[in-house]
């Protein structure tokens, strides 16, 4: 492919994203509150769909005719190739900078848990396993649990840390540390339990993996970076309603969460910047835990909206997007 | 809210996005020229919004019409140019604008730093800017510049 192509490429992919981020933003604004489901489902709509888009045009997928296209992506190109090297340089560094902050704060943490969290060490857990059947039990009876694939099993971590995870893509498993269990009552481990067993629900690891690839082809775009985080936000708000919902007791989850993360985790031996860093992830962290706390104890788990209003939006964004071209 | 208010408004900020966006892109960057180069082998081809060609009304034997190929733009600034000639004897270009990437004697329109053999002259015909660049002879490529014309034949 020339350079032009590589271009276009380009620009089709910030143009689709950037409008896909735009008109998720006015959906929430003037048709919200969205149940956290749709807006998580919508987020990851809005982030597979440009690639996905390409990958159909280069497959053969007509264009929009020319007059109904709303941005004529080869004009678009074009200006910003001709606007001069200091608008060239502008958009290259912002783009570079996305990028640099893929590889620096997804793509590093990601490699570093997949290399290196393997629960080698984690034992079976007897109440752990117990939580988990009655949780799996509770999906069932609503029909949120998958059909198929193998339902997780519940392990414990022998670590004082508190943390808790959904890990594993083909066999899952719901991994509690020591630390963590010690600190919950019973209502809190089966609200903990629940929630990840929701993320299993939802598509698990799985289904996170296919869309972190998705994300990782457009590593250069600053609305898929934005569109990326809101997601794990958006997952998180919607595993919570979910583990409401089916434990029936919000408040658990929400004093679960509060003991999960108010421990600082101490990091003897780190250097002035790596405890700087780990600060700012912690309060970052907390402002997130308080959101969702918040939510919790005072909004209703709202109900998983009809699979044909995630389908009409999806289509609404789907005939937006095509007519870029 | 009920589920058919949100609906249409949902529906409704589609339909608000779709047309702003619509009207941003023709707004800033115009109705829908033809951006960058295009090829033809056809002078009938060649939009009408660029105005007349400039066409010879006099050609040396050496060269025949109508010409092998039309290259024109229309943004971002409008230009056009026509190749003359076969592929073995004289080369002849006639055109208007900022010359095309791949015209072999570029440099002669942009700077005037002509390859050797290679000359280029310029005139006003009719108030346009009308441009011969070729391996003619000079006087040849006068005659031809001197020659030309607004409109095909």
């Amino acid at each position: 492919m020339s350079h032009a192509e590589w271009a276009n490429l380009l620009m089709t992919n910030l143009l689709h994203s950037g409008i896909a981020l735009l008109w998720l933003l006015g959906l929430r604004r003037f048709a919200g509150p969205l149940a956290p489901t749709l807006w998580a489902d919508l987020l990851r709509v809005g982030l597979a769909l440009p690639p996905l888009l390409l990958g159909l045009r280069a497959l053969g997928l007509p264009q929009a005719p020319l007059p109904m296209r709303t941005l004529r992506v080869g004009h678009w190109t074009q200006a910003a190739l001709d606007a001069g090297p200091l608008v060239v340089a502008a958009l290259a560094a912002l783009l570079l900078g996305t990028a640099l902050l893929f590889a620096v704060q997804e793509l590093r943490p990601a490699l570093g848990a997949w290399l290196g969290a393997r629960p080698g060490d984690a034992m079976p857990d007897q109440d752990l396993d117990r939580d988990t059947r009655q949780v799996l039990q509770w999906l069932r009876d609503r029909n949120l649990a998958p059909l198929r694939g193998r339902p997780p099993q519940a392990l414990q971590l022998p670590r004082d840390v508190p943390v808790a995870g959904l890990h594993g893509i083909v066999q899952p498993q719901v991994l509690a540390s020591r630390g963590l269990l010690a600190l919950l009552d019973r209502d809190e481990r089966l609200a903990t339990v629940a929630h990840e067993l929701a993320h299993w629900a939802r598509g698990g690891n799985l289904r996170l993996l296919g869309v972190w690839l998705l994300r990782s082809t457009q590593a250069l775009n600053p609305a898929a970076l934005i569109l990326f985080r809101a997601l794990v936000e958006a997952e998180e708000l919607a595993c919570d309603d979910l583990a409401a919902r089916v434990t029936g007791h919000p408040a658990a989850l929400a004093s679960a969460l509060l003991k999960a993360h108010g421990q600082a985790e101490a990091l003897q031996g780190a250097g002035p910047m790596a405890r700087a860093q780990a600060e700012v992830l912690r309060r970052a962290e907390l402002a997130s835990v308080r959101g969702r706390v918040q939510r919790l104890l005072r909004a209703p788990a709202q109900e998983v909206p009809r699979p044909a209003v995630t389908a009409s939006a999806v289509g609404l964004l789907a005939v937006i997007l095509w007519s870029v071209g | 809210m009920a589920p058919a208010l949100r609906w249409a408004q949902a529906a409704l900020w589609s339909v608000v996005l779709f047309g702003w966006l619509w009207g941003m892109d023709r707004w800033l960057l115009g109705p829908d020229l033809v951006r960058g180069w295009q090829r033809t082998q056809q002078l009938a081809d060649v939009p009408p919004e660029l105005g007349p060609l400039a066409t010879p009304a006099y050609l040396p034997e050496q060269l025949g019409w109508p010409p092998r190929q039309v290259q024109f733009r229309q943004a971002p600034a409008q230009a056009w140019w026509m190749e003359l000639g076969r592929a073995e004897g004289p080369q002849l270009w006639i055109g208007s604008g900022d010359p095309p990437p791949d015209l072999p004697a570029r440099a002669c329109v942009a700077d005037g730093a002509c390859p050797v053999g290679w000359h280029a002259l310029s005139r006003r015909v009719q108030g346009r800017g009308v441009a011969v660049v070729g391996t003619l002879p000079p006087h040849e490529l006068r005659r031809v510049l001197d020659a030309l014309v607004l409109g095909v034949p």
